[in-house]
């Protein structure tokens, strides 16, 4: 573990609380850089160093929560943390300056290195690659951001885990302009390491997706409200299911009495086609980890199987109020955060429709390539879902792009009504966060080419 | 609050400012300190308040840290940060990587930083609001208000409230040294109506500098008004609707105008506005948009900027005509807007707009709407439309009621409303006289907004 912190020190604290307690330490380096009208502007970097204690007997519905943390932690501001979950330090005496070794990462941090010197002339070449696609792209704009977090969980039990997790993140989203009309463009790409930025697709490549998506776009025509049958290419990363059905799948929602799926288990919420599952071993995803935040070790988590509930995600607090076990889904924002269950990589399993065969087999319809804002009701399951990137689908082909259409539906509703469901399933770039109670988290999506038999779309043409 | 040197911030912020401009390269450095401490309080369902200044997730109950910028010759700038300011180390860190970071940035990015000046006192404290017990005092009133008001309708899921304070200090190089204290309360209402098997969830926040800004019994009202208002709902039918969006709604609308005129994107063609340059027409006579970051005791007021220019009101549009754009910045020093926002030590200086706001009209909203005939009076909103700054296109999932004459017909509910940006702005009829300001992703204020030139989807 690269940070300088001692099992003794973690076990010592975890005594003076007097009780079962856990500690997470998290060191995180992180920067970010913009690049736009030929100019690297704004490079930023920095880290943060800091622990959350939290009493684990307010699990089994003891106190609302027993939790402290610390940024910047000395020994002694440890022990007195640890006191206070314990009751017996005041506000004023933990928040003072202390004297006593800090912890301290091991080699030191060194965050500018996330601001490799190649990548002004990197980010360069990738909005020459925008601006090259045609000529109505008029600008280009890149966001650049790289974290980098080593987490330490010394849990409950005694156990220490330790995990190493990175991401870099690409945006690029390019402007065209074309009879008095702008649109806009967006290509992201993500790994986790700088370096393997640009291995799989060349920096102007990047660009063109984002010059030729912006393009693409000045060309849509508002689509008729109405009901339609509508093909999610795989390249849409599975967001409706993220939405609509995950969420309703993270048993703190199921607690609260929001999930429409409470009591389901074993019945049957969508077609047999869809197999559902949250995943975060996935090699090299953006919502990847060996171990959650919590100790407990990542697994994969059968949610549905063909179409059958199988379970929720659970992390050790809704565990234990279900008498389930941890799932590996308890994550947090940061150690000044409490745990929550949380999707990780969620994953809509192909089946062996041909995509090809799918849109040849929808005469009329609406083909979206990838969803855009989003609004989810629970426990009604209600969403509604902007269409970022979608096109008409006509005699079986894909015709114009759209514009303005929103699906509305409910997720129960929508998930009986996939009828086909393609083999060419894809993991998203890893372009994923989500955000759940003011904590936003990396995560990846993945999904075939599906067909929803009918869904109601609500269009602007006029 | 503060793991500083004890009273002396800004002594301690120059003479780090000192200690970096002497590195090698370096001709000029900000240090930046921020200083935060809040409390969350919550009440869920029936149940007790609780409150830990050791916060439950979601929250920050601390948050200390300074950031270096650091300017090489031909405005190339660095900006690292580091959690502890009284850690040698870690400033030593933040100081190589910001230096390290200078040099590899593009010239003629970043200005020098300002020499000194007395920034004004914006009265943005309010030492109740780091206090306990009047917090959780006013909470309780709320959900009287709302038990009371609600009459079994109406229940809350949860009330919280974050509040605490924070302290910022800045110094240059160049000799400005300041700090300032400031308070901001967030109350987060969340509220559910039930009629026989319907359920409708309505979710405000609201925000103020001073505890006695907010007034716990119309607070409690409004909200309870609005969660019921859905209840049995209508959808609309397809096409146009003259709209009345209240405060908190149009505020959306605001903050989507902000990306549309700030400095570059006009000529760089991400603008949706028509205008192309300042004097040409954005929109209705009924459009002023200000900004204005010295307003007391506003929320997203500061007495400098992130970059320690002073703020001061600017007029963007003026009865719909272009006279500014966003972070533009003069050709003299003085005529700086004092635009650069900074909402953590994490992040360089933006330029994103503060208490950017439409003016407030003559007349109160309910005179706006008894003349407007039927009107769709929108008072639950969620921006679904993502069409970016360039094509303008906004998306609403709405709720709401309809009225006639400014007469209570039905209730409306899953509503999809849209328009294009530049629509909506050549429709704006009038503007009402109930301005108010909102979080969003930055400070943004609106009254209501009566309007042709939206669309149910």
């Amino acid at each position: 573990m690269p940070l300088s912190i001692e099992r003794d020190l973690l076990a010592k604290a975890a005594a003076r609380a007097g009780g079962r307690v856990e500690i997470f330490v998290e060191h995180r380096q992180q920067a970010a850089a913009r690049f736009e009208a030929g100019l690297f502007v704004d490079p930023s970097c920095g880290f943060l160093l800091g622990a959350g204690l939290r009493l684990v007997e307010a699990e089994a519905g003891g106190p609302a929560w027993r939790f402290v943390h610390l940024e910047s932690p000395t020994e002694p501001r440890l022990l007195q943390a640890a006191d206070r979950l314990r009751g017996g330090a005041s506000d004023s005496e933990l928040q003072a300056p202390s004297a006593g070794r800090r912890f301290r990462a091991d080699p030191p941090s060194d965050p500018a290195a996330l601001v490799p010197a190649g990548l002004p002339a990197a980010l360069a070449q990738v909005e020459r690659g925008a601006l090259g696609a045609d000529p109505r792209v008029s600008s280009c704009r890149i966001d650049y951001e790289a974290w980098r977090q080593e987490v330490l969980i010394f849990d409950a039990d005694g156990r220490l885990t330790e995990d190493s997790r990175a991401s870099v993140r690409l945006q690029v989203r390019a402007a065209a302009r074309a009879g008095g009309r702008c649109e806009e463009g967006v290509a992201v790409v993500s790994c986790p390491d700088p370096l393997d930025l640009f291995a799989s697709l060349s920096t102007a490549e990047i660009g063109r997706r984002a010059g030729d998506a912006a393009v693409a776009r000045l060309d849509a025509v508002p689509l008729p409200s109405g009901e339609y049958a509508v093909v999610f290419a795989n390249r849409c990363g599975g967001a409706l299911f993220h939405e609509a059905l995950g969420h309703a799948l993270e048993a703190d929602v199921l607690l609260r009495g929001e999930s429409p799926y409470a009591g389901m288990v074993g019945e049957p919420i969508a077609s047999p086609l869809i197999t559902v599952a949250d995943d975060p071993t996935l090699p090299g995803r953006r919502g990847s980890y060996r171990s959650d935040d919590e100790g407990t070790a990542a697994r994969r988590t059968l949610l549905v199987k063909e179409g059958v509930l199988r379970g929720f995600m659970n992390d050790r607090r809704t565990a234990a109020a279900l008498g389930a076990e941890p799932t590996g889904n308890g994550r947090r924002g940061s150690f000044r955060d409490l745990p929550h269950p949380r999707m990780s990589n969620l994953v809509v399993e192909g089946w062996k429709d041909d995509p090809d065969e799918i849109l040849r087999g929808t005469r009329e319809g609406l083909y979206v390539v990838e969803l855009g804002g989003a609004r989810v009701a629970f426990p009604s399951g209600e969403f509604a879902f902007e269409v970022a990137d979608g096109y008409r689908i006509e005699g079986g082909r894909i015709g114009r792009p759209v514009e303005g259409a929103v699906l509305v539906g409910t997720g129960p509703e929508v998930l009986r009504r996939i009828d086909r469901v393609g083999s060419d399933f894809l993991l998203d770039p890893g372009a994923g966060s989500c955000d759940k109670e003011g904590q936003r988290l990396p995560v990846s999506l993945g999904q075939p080419t599906l067909r929803v038999s009918r869904l109601a779309v609500r269009g602007t043409a006029r | 609050m503060s793991r500083l040197p004890e009273g002396d911030a800004t002594g301690f912020a120059q003479e780090v400012a000192r200690a970096c401009q002497r590195r090698s390269g370096i001709v000029a450095s900000e240090v930046y300190l921020k200083e935060s401490r809040y409390r969350r309080t919550e009440r869920t369902g029936a149940g007790p308040i609780a409150s830990s200044p050791a916060a439950p997730a979601g929250t920050q109950a601390e948050e200390t840290g300074l950031a270096l910028r650091l300017f090489r010759a031909e405005g190339r700038a660095g900006h690292a940060w580091a959690p502890d300011p009284t850690d040698a180390g870690a400033l030593e860190i933040a100081a190589a990587a910001a230096a390290k970071l200078a040099e590899r940035a593009s010239p003629g990015a970043a200005d020098l930083p300002p020499g000194p000046w007395e920034p004004p006192d914006l009265d943005l404290y309010d030492p109740a609001v780091e206090q306990e017990e009047p917090v959780a005092s006013l909470l309780a009133r709320i959900a009287a208000a709302i038990l009371e008001e609600g009459k079994g309708e109406v229940e809350v899921e949860s009330l919280a409230c974050i509040a605490g304070g924070s302290r910022v200090t800045l110094a240059t190089s160049a000799g400005f040294a300041a700090s300032y204290r400031s308070t901001l309360m967030t109350l987060i209402l969340a509220l559910r109506a039930r009629r026989g098997s319907e359920s409708v969830f309505d979710r405000s926040v609201i925000a103020a500098r001073h505890l006695s800004m907010l007034d716990a019994d119309r607070l409690g009202r409004e909200a309870v008004r609005r969660a019921r208002l859905p209840l049995g709902g209508a959808v609309l039918p397809p096409g146009p609707v003259r709209v009345a969006l209240e405060p908190r709604v149009a505020a959306l609308l605001v903050e989507h105008l902000a990306a549309s005129l700030v400095e570059g994107a006009v000529e760089r063609g991400r603008s949706a506005l028509p205008a192309t340059a300042p004097g040409e027409s954005v929109g209705s006579a009924g459009i002023t948009l200000i900004e204005d970051a010295s307003l007391p005791r506003g929320l997203g007021s500061a007495p400098f900027d992130g970059e320690a220019h002073p703020t001061r009101p600017w007029t963007l549009v003026e009865r719909g005509t272009l006279r500014h754009l966003l972070g533009a910045r003069a050709g003299r020093q003085g005529d700086r807007v004092g635009s650069a926002s900074r909402t953590s030590f994490t992040e360089p200086p933006r330029r994103e707009p503060a208490n950017l706001h439409l003016a407030r009209g003559e007349r109160g909203p309910r005179a706006l709407v008894a003349e407007a005939g039927s009107v769709f009076r929108v008072t639950g909103a969620s921006l679904l439309g993502r069409g970016g700054p360039a094509s303008g296109e906004v998306v609403l999932a709405a709720s709401g009621e309809r009225l006639e004459s400014g007469a209570f017909v039905e209730g409306v509910r899953g509503v999809t409303l849209v328009g294009r940006l530049r629509d909506i702005l050549a429709g704006v009829l009038e503007a009402g006289n109930d301005l108010s300001f909102h979080l969003r992703g930055s400070v943004v204020g609106s009254p209501t907004l009566l309007i042709d030139g939206m669309w149910v989807a």
